[in-house]
Parts: C-alpha cells; structure tokens; sequence
C-alpha cells in the first residue's frame, strides 16, 4: 500500500502543474486587465502603465508562466499584485475556515446519514415504512432547497429572531466558542444538503446486503437483526458511503462560497471569487492550485480507506 | 417590529424562490409577535427603535462600523475607495483640507499663498504637530518626501497625475514649503488636500517600514491604525492622544468587512454594530429608516452616459443625442425605482462640486420631440444602439425600462452583459457604444479635462464621448491660469452650459450614500467627499 500511495503522490506533481499552467493561460488570455480594474473609474493611460509596471503585468505570457513555475516548485506562490498580502498568506488565512466548515459538515452527514439510513433499511425490512418514506420524501425536499434560501431562513431565525448568534465577527480558530457560533449555521446547512444523499445510498446499500444470503444464514443461526446489522451489512454496505464521502467532500468544498457569502466568512470560495474579479492572478492560480492538491489527496484517501474497508480491493 | 421588517425585506429579495417563501413568512410572523417583549441578549441586543438618545455620554466610546469592502492599501499613493478613504481621512492629514462646502481650509498647512501667475505656491506649515508611533514631528521635509514619492515612477502612484505640473519641491525652512509648477494652476490645492495623494506620510516611518507602510500607516490624524487585519477584513483605529486639532471623544472605531449588504443590515439591526457605511439596496434602506436609524447622507456621484460615435456614427449626430435625451424619462425611473439612494440629475457634474451651476439646459421627457429630432437626423425608420452592462450588476430593472422607452422612439437598444473586469478594460479602450461611468472628482480640471479634452481620447484617455469642441477646449486650458474666484466659476459654468448643449454626456443621476446608524449615536453630517471625520462622533447611552 505503500508503494501505491507513493505512486499516486508522484502522480500529483504532473496533474497540478498542468492544472497550474491551463489556469494560468486561462487568465492571462481572458479579457480584462487587473490594472485597469484597480483603478476604478479613472483609469488613464499613464497610471494603467505604471500600475502595470508595479504589478508586474510586462512581462510576456511564457516567461511569466516560466517564473511562476520556478515559484511554485521552490514553494513560492508569489504576491497578490492588488493588496498588501502574499499568496500564501490570504491562503492560509482563508484556508482554515473553508476547510473546517467542509470537513464537519462531512463527518456531520456521513455520521447521521449512516445512522438515518440504516436506521430506515432496519425499519423497512422490518415491514415498518414510516421513516423510510420519511427519509426519501426529506432527502427530495432537502435537496431541492437551495442553500441560500436555507442560510437566509438561519438568519433570521436564529440571528435576528432568537439572538442565539452573530450574523458577523471575527473568525477565530483558537476560540472555539466563537467558532461554534460563527459555524454552527453554515455547518448545519451545508450537512443537511449532503446528509440526505448519503442517507438515501446508505439506505439502499444495507437494505441489499441484508437481503444477501450471508446475512439470512447469519439470522438463521440465531443472531439477532439488530445484530446482523451492525455485525455483517453495515460494514459492507458502507463502501459505497465511503466513495460518495470523497466526491461529497469535493462538493462541500465548492458549496462552502454560499454559506462564506451569507454568513461573512472569510474562506477560501469567497476570496476566490473576488480575486477573479479583480484579476489577481498570482492569488487565483494559487486557490486553484490548492483546490487540486485537495481534490486529489481526498481521492487519494478515500481509495486507501476502501482498500482497508474491503481487503478485496487490490490497488494497483 | 424591526424581525418582522427584517424578515419582509429579505424575503422581497427572494421572492423568487417559492419554497422560501412559507418559511419566511412563519419566521417573520413569530417574530413579530416576539418583538413585542423586545429581545434582549448580552451579545446580540436590542433595534434601533427601542433606544432613544439620552445626552449622556457612553461609558465605553466604541464605534463599531460596517465596511463594504476590504482597503487594499492605505498608502495615500494607493487609496482608491471608499474603504480606504474613509480610514484614510482619520488617520492623515493633508496641507488643506475642504469644508462643507467644498472650499479650502487649514490642515496642516496654516496658511497658503500664491504668486500672481499661479506658478509657485507657498504654504506655512503647523508647528508642534506629531507623527503617529513617536515618529517625531513632522516638518516641511515630510511634505517634499510625501509628494516627490507620489511622483517617482517606481511608485506608480495612482495619483501622480495630480502632480505632474509640479516643477519642484523646496523647504526653505522646517515649516515652509514652496511649489514651483511649470503651468499656472488656479486649482492647484486640489492635489495638496487631505484626499487621496495630498494626504502627508511619514518619511522616517516610509523609510523604516517599506512595503509594509500600505498597511502600517504613520498619519498625523486624530486616529492611528492599531490593527490591520486583511484575513478576518477587521480593522480598529484608536484615539491618537497627541494630535494636534481637537481630540476625539471615540476611543477606538473598529471596522469590519461585511461584503453582502443583506447580512450587513442583518448585523447592524442585531446590533453587531452602530454604524453601517454604504449600505446599498432601496427596499433595504428604507427598511433601516422606518426601523428608527439615522440615515445618514451625502450625495456623492453623477452617473453619466457615454455616447461613442467612433463605434455608432450616429452618435456624432446633436439632434440623436438630444433625441436619446428626451426620449428617457429619467425622472419617473428614479422616483419609481430608485428613490431612495438617486436623484435626478441635468448635469454632467455632481452637484457638490462648488463651480457646479444648474443654469444648463434640461431635457425632460418628451418622446414625440425625440421622435422628430431622430427623424430629422435621418433616423425615420429606427437606430439600433449597443449598451455595455457590467455583469455585476447585469442587466437591471432601470435598463429594461430605458430600453422600453427608447423602443417607444424608434431605437432599437440592445445589452451586451460582460464580467466587470472586461468592462472596465473595454471602457478604458473605448470599446462601446454606451456605456456608464461614474464621476466623483474633488477638482473640476481633473473632471473637464479628462473628459471633454480631445488629447483624452481612449484609449488610455477618459473622454469615452471622444467629445472635441475648440470653444471649450481652450476655456479648460485658459481657466487654469485664472486667479480671481468669480471668473473662474463664470468660465467653468460657460463650459457647463456648452457641454449639456452638445451633450456628449447623457447625465443619468446622483448617487447618494447612505450611512445607517443607531440612534445614540451622535453623527456628523458626511464630508464633501463622503467620507466621515471620526472626532465627531461619540457614543450615547442606549436605552
């Protein structure tokens, strides 16, 4: 497994730089000039080239690519050439919060919906439908819900009607109660948006297992269903949650600009999109860059833990 | 009664969304009836229209204020919006500074005067005024350093424009300072006053910090930066304790970026702050009103229409642009839609410059005289114009209903939307047919020359109308080297008056800005400028 992980790490380098080299010709080559933008509405020829100038922006397109290139290889992302911060400062200052509000909004769902699931295939091959039908007519709702409908409803419930949090602060990490407060929304809506998903496959997949005949043996041997459940389907039957987990993960990455927008946080989505309205190359290309490195190793880990979830799996 | 209010003007934004709509209404509705009892907790307190001032002053004198957007640098050679002007004004000086009226007055300059020919100004500076961070006392060398920086081309100051007729810089002594231009400028002090590159810095703390002066700025203001905090978009200004002028009754203004103006009146309502600077949105401000906030106002802008005839001949045409004119009822667009943050406007200049005059001519709404002039341009059987929308604000009520009232004379006007980066980059080429622009200059040269001048076509030039007329060209040049007060505004009227004649600009409205603040919260009025002088403002007990 070693070997397989090394491999694939060694697989990342070339899928992130040709990544790092689309982007960045994708950019330069858009219309639009940071230049121009910065100045608002009195751009004059005079100040648009010597903003150029400062920013770096004569240089041609290749050697650019070449520079930038050195810079990511030596670990130098560069400097946004519109504020005061370097790339991997705004990234490390917005990274956190898109990645914990992403992250527990994924343990969060996953853990409920194996619960819920499991819980509705119990009941359904018990012959007891309610929950089952409540879950599947949930998860239709749920997921027809836009996310900013569901953010707008919080605030005003939980913000202004009930007082219980601040729609704005200071995201602080270190402070959990604030960030308890600051994330508590976000994280709720971003966890029923996907729990409903993995409760639906959950669902399926331990209601099939525990029609396998593996399962029937085990119950005619005198094991509980409670216990063949935990015992025998709930394990096999979570393959597939893991591999949605993965692709869920990737979604909740991009779903958290909604919440980061509504609820001010400072992440990585929103910082994105401003930085691609103003053209800030230097800092677009290194979201995007972490974004793939991300992308890739959550794939990459939900491989490994497949491979030891089901010792069948062979990774080649 | 304000969760309600709150709860209504959220779901008017989203209307669009059915299933939002039952939800919100059962929210708005428990609300309502739960304010009665009026909310009040520790963090999260109570509306506006449950405190009533008292006269007595706060124990804690802390403002806490909404910011729209994150300064992106607060070196006066960068400050560029209002974000950042706004901190700016509190936290520097310039040699002059402008009253409520637009008119020069004493900053750190204590007295100004120029020779006959407008070509060396001399200025006699304060004495005793100390720099922010004990980086002593500032002198007439911090003046020279300040400017010669916004000049020097490594720089690449935004504003090296303001300086470009500036031959040298002397200081005879510490607390002199002499200009000598190689032009007359009657307008000189525009680019020496407290806004933007007329703001003075530190040298020795330039010197020290380099880079990193953008976000350590050393003013002498009556606020010095304690916290820049770009991540979080948090910044705190404290009381200067040593400043010069009259000391602030506010301790510490802490700002914090809040991008969408929803939550931004959401937080300011919950009473996460006391303050929220250039809060956007009709329904949404009215809303804040009727809940009991100060509004707090100034006019800051034109929008002005720019009519290209390089890319739709035409446009060359007087009786098209007077017929484009006539033909958009301007006034019923701003009172049914836009009442509350626009005003009509007849002019190409925003009315808080102090040369502009309203004696130019009015074209009200008269589709059939439009109609008669696009006939008699030639025009009989339609025009078909081409407007450029930036995407941001994409194609908006107000656009479809000038589109409808243009069709009603025969032009056929079509939008191409594009992301506000190519707009900018398109405008700045030149590349349009019409398109918007906003103008809000202190200094009426920069204004009239940018875009009435022939040398500022695009690209790279301002004059979007690639408006040429020898008659005011000349008056612009010969206004520079004007020295008696009453002349200079008669000439810049007669520019005025010429322009909204030849109309290359189409004045669209003025924009007001609007600052909704609790109301225990003493204010100011804004400054000309829209920014706001914190040592005004102090903090009232709340009921």
């Amino acid at each position: 497994m070693l070997r397989y992980t090394l491999r694939r790490l060694a697989q990342l380098v070339p899928t992130v730089l040709g990544l790092v080299v689309v982007v960045y010709l994708v950019l330069r080559l858009a219309p639009g000039d940071p230049a121009v933008s910065a100045l608002g509405e009195n751009p004059t020829a005079e100040s648009v080239a010597r903003l150029r100038e400062r920013m770096g922006l004569n240089q041609g397109v290749i050697p650019g690519l070449l520079d930038y290139m050195g810079g990511v290889l030596r670990g130098d992302l560069g400097d946004s050439i519109v504020e005061t911060r370097s790339v991997s400062q705004i990234i490390g200052d917005s990274l956190p919060v898109t990645i914990v509000m992403a992250s527990a909004a994924l343990v969060l769902s996953v853990m409920l919906g194996v619960v819920l699931g499991a819980a509705a295939a119990y009941l359904s091959s018990r012959g007891r439908d309610a929950l089952d039908h409540g879950l599947t007519g949930g998860a239709i709702v749920m997921e027809a819900t836009p996310a900013f409908v569901l953010g707008l409803v919080g605030l005003l419930l939980f913000v202004l009607k009930l007082g219980w949090l601040p729609a704005t602060g200071i995201f602080d990490l270190v402070d959990i109660g604030n960030t308890a407060r600051r994330l508590a929304l976000p994280v709720a809506i971003l966890t029923v948006g996907s729990l409903a998903t993995i409760a639906r496959l959950a669902r399926t997949s331990i209601l099939e297992v525990l029609n396998e005949d593996y399962v029937r043996t085990a119950r005619s041997l005198g094991e509980s269903p409670f216990a063949a459940l935990r015992g025998h389907a709930l394990r096999n039957a979570l393959l597939p949650v893991m591999t949605l987990s993965g692709i869920t993960f990737g979604r909740l990455l991009g779903g958290t600009v909604v919440m980061e927008l509504i609820f001010t946080l400072p992440g990585m989505g929103t910082t994105l999109l401003k930085t691609i309205v103003d053209r800030d190359y230097p800092v677009v290309q290194g979201i995007v860059l972490v974004y793939a490195i991300l992308y890739v190793l959550v794939n990459l880990i939900t491989d490994l833990l497949y491979r030891r979830a089901d010792p069948r799996v062979v990774l080649t | 009664m304000k969760h309600h209010a709150a709860s209504g003007r959220v779901a008017r934004r989203w209307l669009a969304v059915p299933i939002a709509l039952g939800l919100l209404a059962a929210i708005g509705g428990s609300a309502s009836a739960d304010s009665t009892t009026g909310r009040s907790s520790a963090n999260y307190s109570v509306g506006a229209s449950d405190t009533t001032p008292s006269g007595e002053l706060a124990e804690e004198q802390v403002l806490r204020a909404r910011l729209a957007a994150a300064p992106r640098s607060l070196d006066p050679a960068f400050v560029d919006r209002l974000d950042a002007e706004v901190m700016a004004y509190n936290i520097y000086n310039g040699l002059v500074d402008y009253d409520d009226e637009g008119a020069f007055v004493p900053d750190l300059a204590e007295s100004w005067e120029s020779n006959e020919d407008l070509t060396e100004w001399t200025f006699q500076l304060r004495q005793g005024v100390q720099f922010h961070n004990g980086y002593g006392e500032f002198t007439s060398a911090d003046v020279k350093f300040s400017y010669e920086r916004i000049q020097d081309p490594d720089i690449a100051s935004f504003f090296a424009i303001d300086f470009e007729n500036v031959g040298s810089i002397d200081t005879p002594d510490p607390y002199t300072v002499v200009f000598t231009l190689t032009e007359p400028d009657a307008l000189f002090l525009h680019s020496v006053a407290h806004f933007h590159g007329g703001d003075i810095v530190s040298q020795a703390a330039v010197e020290e910090l380099g880079d990193e002066f953008e976000a350590s700025p050393v003013g002498t203001g009556p606020f010095f930066l304690e916290t820049f905090d770009a991540g979080q978009g948090f910044y705190v200004l404290e009381r200067f304790d040593e400043y010069w002028g009259e000391p602030a009754t506010l301790e510490r203004v802490e700002l914090t970026v809040v991008d969408d103006n929803e939550a931004a009146a959401i937080a300011l309502e919950n009473g996460e702050f006391e303050m929220g600077i250039d809060i956007t949105g009709d329904d949404r401000l009215a809303q804040l009103e009727a809940d009991g906030f100060q509004m707090i106002t100034r006019a800051r802008s034109n929008l002005i229409t720019m009519l290209n005839p390089e890319a739709n001949p035409a446009f060359a045409d007087v009786r098209v642009r007077h017929a484009i004119a006539h033909c958009i009822d301007f006034t019923t667009i701003i009172e049914d839609l836009l009442s509350f943050r626009e005003a009509r406007s007849y002019n190409f200049l925003p009315p808080t410059l102090p040369e502009y005059t309203d004696d130019v001519p009015h074209y009200e709404y008269d589709p059939e005289l439009g109609r008669q002039l696009l006939e008699e341009a030639g025009y009989a059987d339609g025009l078909v114009v081409k407007r450029l929308i930036r995407g941001s604000d994409g194609v908006e009520d107000r656009d479809l209903l000038e589109q409808e009232m243009l069709a009603e004379c025969g032009i056929t006007e079509e939008f191409e939307t594009v992301e506000v980066s190519e707009f900018s980059e398109r405008r700045f080429q030149g590349d349009f047919e019409i398109a918007t622009r906003s103008v809000n200059e202190p200094n009426i040269d920069f204004i009239v020359t940018s875009l009435l001048h022939p040398d500022q076509f695009p690209p790279g030039g301002l004059n979007g109308a690639q408006y040429s007329n020898p008659e005011v060209t000349a008056l612009i040049e010969e206004a520079r080297s004007v020295t008696d007060p009453d002349e200079l505004k008669a000439m810049y009227g007669e520019i005025q008056r010429i322009v909204m004649e030849d109309l290359p600009y189409i004045p669209e409205n003025t924009l007001r800005q609007f600052w909704p603040t609790w109301d225990h919260v003493d204010v100011p009025e804004l400054t000309v400028l829209a920014s706001m002088d914190f040592t005004l403002v102090s903090i009232g007990v709340a009921d």
